[in-house]
C-alpha cells in the first residue's frame, strides 16, 4: 500500500529507525542525560548538606575541580593506590595469562579442554563470591594464608588491616580473577599464527627459544594491546571486589578511585564534588581508550 | 609449536601448569571445604584443609535464616504492573535473594537482546541518515563506566519513580549490559551474507519480514552469547544493585550476601560460605553447559570464535 507513495530508500529509513528506537530512547534518558546531569553537577555546590540547610544550589563555575587538585586524599592516596592496582594487576595477569597460553597451547598436552575449564573457573565466579572467598583466605585466625605462612616456618599476618600489605593482598585475589581472561585472548592470538611459520623456522635450525622471541611474541602483540586496553579499562572501574573485601580501609589504604567517588557522593553526600571526580575519571578513561587505539593501530 | 619436544620440557610443562591449576582452584575449594564441613570444625582453630566432617546443614540454615532473605516465608510472585498474575507456594525465606536474582537477570537478558537485536540488525544492514555516527556511538557507549553514572542514574530513576523498585535496578542494568549486546549482534548481521536481504527484498519481502523470517534464525549464536553474557552480569552485578536497592523485598544474593555478612561478620563463615556457593551454582552450570558461548560474551567480543 504505502509502496505507491514512499520510495525503497525512505521506507528503509523509516525501517531503521523504528527499530533503533528503543535503543535510542535507553541510551538517551539513562546514558546521555545521567552525563550531561553529571556533568551540570560537576559545576554546581551540590550536597545533601546543602539541600538539608534549603539552600539554593547555584554554579559554581570550576571550584568543584579546583577542590579536586587541592585534595591532597585524592592526589595522594587515591590516585598511587589506583595506579599500583591497576598496574600490579594488569601487569601480572597478561604475563601469567600469555604464559599459559603458551604451556596449554603445546601438541602435547593431555586434557586440554578441562584444563581450560579449570582455569577459567575463578573468573566465572562473581565477584562478591571472589571477594568473600579471599576475606576467607586472608582471615587472620581461621583463614588458609596465615596456616601457609606457619607452614612455612613464618609469623602469621593480619592481610587486609596491614596498611602496606592489603594492596598488595587484594591485587593477588584480583590476579586470581583476571588471568584466565589474558590467557583466552592469548590462546586465540595463538591459534591465529600459521604453523608454516614455525616449519621454515625449524628448518634454519631455530631454536624454540628464538621462535617464542622472533615469531611467537611479535604476532601476539596486537591480542597483547587488545587485553591492555579491556584489563586496563576494567580494572580502573574495579568497585566491588575491593568494596566488600576492605571497604578501602584500613584508612584509604585500598581505596581506589571508584571507590573514593562512591563514598563522596553516597556517603558524604557531595554530589557536585563526586561528579566533578566522575568527570576526571570518564575523561582519563576516554584519553587512555584514544591513545590505546592509536597506539595499536587498528579498530579496537 | 616445535614438533620434537624434549620429557623435561613436558615434565617442567606440566608442573608449571598444575601450580597454576592448584593456584586456581585452591580458593575455591577453601569455599567449599568451609560450606560442608560442620558449623564447629570451619569455626574451630586451626583451620582443617580436608573437611573431616560432612554436613548440609549450613545451606538448610542458609536458606531457613531471616537475615539472607527476611521475614518468615517467602512466596515468589510474578507481578506486571501492581498486578500480581502468578503466585508460587511459601518457601523458605533464604530463597527470596537468589530468586530476585533470577527475575533480573531474565528480565535484563530478554529486554536488551529484543533491544540491542533490533538496534544491531539496522545498524550493520542499512545505510540511512546519521548510521555511521550512531555506530561509532554504540562503540563509543560501551567505554562509559557505569560506575561513573551512578549518582546521577540514581536522580533519573527518582524522576521517574522508579529508585529502589526492581524496575530501577532492571533497567540500570539494561543499560549495563545493552552497548555490548549491540556491538556484539552488529559484529554478526555484518558478517552475513548481503545478497540474503536483497534476494528477500527482490522477491518483495518487506524489511521486517526478512529480518524476522531469514536474519534472525541466522544469529542465533550471536542471540545465545548475549543471552549468556547479559544473564551472568546481571546476575552477578553488586554496584548497581547496591545504590539503586533499599530494603529486603527486592534484594538479590550480591547485596543481600554482604548485608548477611555485615549483620554476621566473620564468626560465620560456614554460612557465607554455603550462600556463596549457592550464588555461583546457576552460573557454573551455564558456564559447564554453554562454555563456547559463555567464552565468546565473557571476553566481550574480543575474541572471534
Amino acid at each position: 500500500m504505502n509502496t505507491l507513495f514512499f520510495t525503497d530508500r525512505q521506507r528503509r529509513i523509516a525501517f531503521s529507525y523504528a527499530f533503533l528506537t528503543p535503543l535510542l530512547v535507553i541510551y538517551i534518558l539513562l546514558m546521555i542525560y545521567p552525563l550531561v546531569r553529571g556533568a551540570i553537577w560537576s559545576l554546581q555546590d551540590l550536597s545533601l548538606a546543602a539541600m538539608a540547610g534549603g539552600q539554593d544550589i547555584s554554579f559554581v563555575g570550576l571550584e568543584n575541580y579546583r577542590d579536586l587538585l587541592a585534595d591532597t586524599t585524592f592526589w595522594r592516596k587515591i590516585v598511587p593506590n589506583t595506579v599500583f592496582f591497576v598496574a600490579g594487576s594488569v601487569v601480572l595477569q597478561i604475563a601469567l595469562g600469555i604464559g599459559l597460553a603458551l604451556l596449554l597451547n603445546q601438541d602435547f598436552i593431555v586434557g586440554k579442554r578441562l584444563i581450560r575449564s579449570l582455569v577459567l573457573l575463578p573468573w566465572v565466579t562473581a565477584n562478591v563470591v571472589v571477594a568473600y572467598s579471599w576475606v576467607f583466605i586472608y582471615d587472620s585466625r581461621l583463614g588458609l594464608a596465615n596456616q601457609v605462612l606457619l607452614g612455612l616456618g613464618l609469623d602469621p599476618v593480619s592481610w587486609l588491616a596491614d596498611r602496606t600489605i592489603v594492596m598488595p593482598a587484594i591485587i593477588l585475589a584480583n590476579v586470581w580473577r583476571g588471568t584466565a581472561f589474558a590467557m583466552l585472548i592469548h590462546t586465540s592470538g595463538l591459534q591465529s599464527i600459521s604453523e608454516d611459520l614455525f616449519e621454515a623456522a625449524a628448518i634454519d635450525g631455530a631454536s624454540p627459544w628464538q621462535m617464542i622471541r622472533r615469531i611467537t611474541i611479535p604476532l601476539l602483540r596486537p591480542f597483547t594491546l587488545l587485553n591492555l586496553l579491556y584489563a586496563t579499562m576494567a580494572t580502573l572501574n574495579v568497585f566491588d571486589l575491593i568494596f566488600v573485601m576492605t571497604g578501602g580501609g584500613p584508612l584509604n589504604n585500598s581505596s581506589v578511585a571508584s571507590l573514593y567517588m562512591y563514598d563522596i557522593s553516597f556517603t558524604q553526600g557531595r554530589f557536585g564534588y563526586g561528579a566533578a571526580i566522575s568527570m576526571f575519571l570518564l575523561l582519563v578513561n576516554i584519553v587512555m581508550t584514544y591513545f590505546f587505539v592509536r597506539w595499536s593501530g587498528e579498530d579496537v | 609449536m616445535p614438533k620434537t619436544t624434549s620429557t623435561s620440557w613436558k615434565v617442567i610443562t606440566y608442573v608449571l601448569l598444575g601450580l597454576w591449576l592448584l593456584f586456581a582452584i585452591v580458593p575455591l575449594f577453601w569455599m567449599v571445604g568451609a560450606s560442608i564441613k560442620s558449623p564447629l570444625e570451619t569455626n574451630t582453630y586451626p583451620p582443617t584443609f580436608i573437611p573431616r566432617s560432612f554436613s548440609l546443614q549450613n545451606f538448610g540454615e542458609v536458606l531457613r535464616d531471616r537475615g539472607f532473605g527476611g521475614g518468615e516465608e517467602f512466596v515468589p510472585t510474578i507481578e506486571i504492573g501492581d498486578e500480581t498474575v502468578l503466585e508460587g507456594p511459601a518457601l523458605l525465606p533464604g530463597i527470596r535473594p537468589f530468586w530476585n536474582s533470577l527475575k533480573l537477570g531474565v528480565v535484563t537478558t530478554s529486554v536488551s537482546l529484543v533491544i540491542s537485536t533490533m538496534a544491531g540488525y539496522v545498524l550493520a544492514t542499512y545505510r540511512f541518515p546519521l548510521s555511521g555516527f550512531m555506530r561509532g556511538f554504540v562503540l563509543l557507549a560501551q567505554q562509559i563506566p557505569i560506575v561513573l553514572l551512578i549518582v546521577p542514574l540514581f536522580l533519573v530513576l527518582s524522576v521517574l519513580r522508579l529508585a529502589f523498585t526492581f524496575w530501577g535496578v532492571a533497567l540500570a542494568l539494561i543499560v549495563l549490559v545493552t552497548p555490548f549486546n549491540t556491538w556484539l549482534m552488529l559484529g554478526y548481521f555484518k558478517v552475513m551474507p548481503r545478497e540474503l536481504i536483497d534476494s528477500a527484498e527482490i522477491d518483495g519481502a518487506s524489511q521486517f519480514t526478512t529480518f524476522w523470517r531469514i536474519m534472525l534464525p541466522l544469529a542465533a549464536p550471536g542471540l545465545a552469547t548475549a543471552a549468556i553474557f547479559s544473564f551472568t552480569r546481571a546476575w552477578n552485578e553488586f554496584l548497581l544493585v547496591l545504590a539503586l536497592s533499599r530494603g529486603q523485598e527486592n534484594l538479590p544474593y550480591t547485596v543481600g550476601l554482604y548485608n548477611f555478612f555485615g549483620e554476621y561478620g566473620s564468626g560465620s563463615w560456614h554460612l557465607i560460605a554455603a550462600a556463596a556457593l549457592m550464588a555461583s551454582l546457576p552460573v557454573l552450570l551455564i558456564f559447564t553447559v554453554f562454555q563456547k558461548y559463555f567464552i565468546a560474551g565473557l571476553t566481550g567480543g574480543a575474541v572471534k570464535s
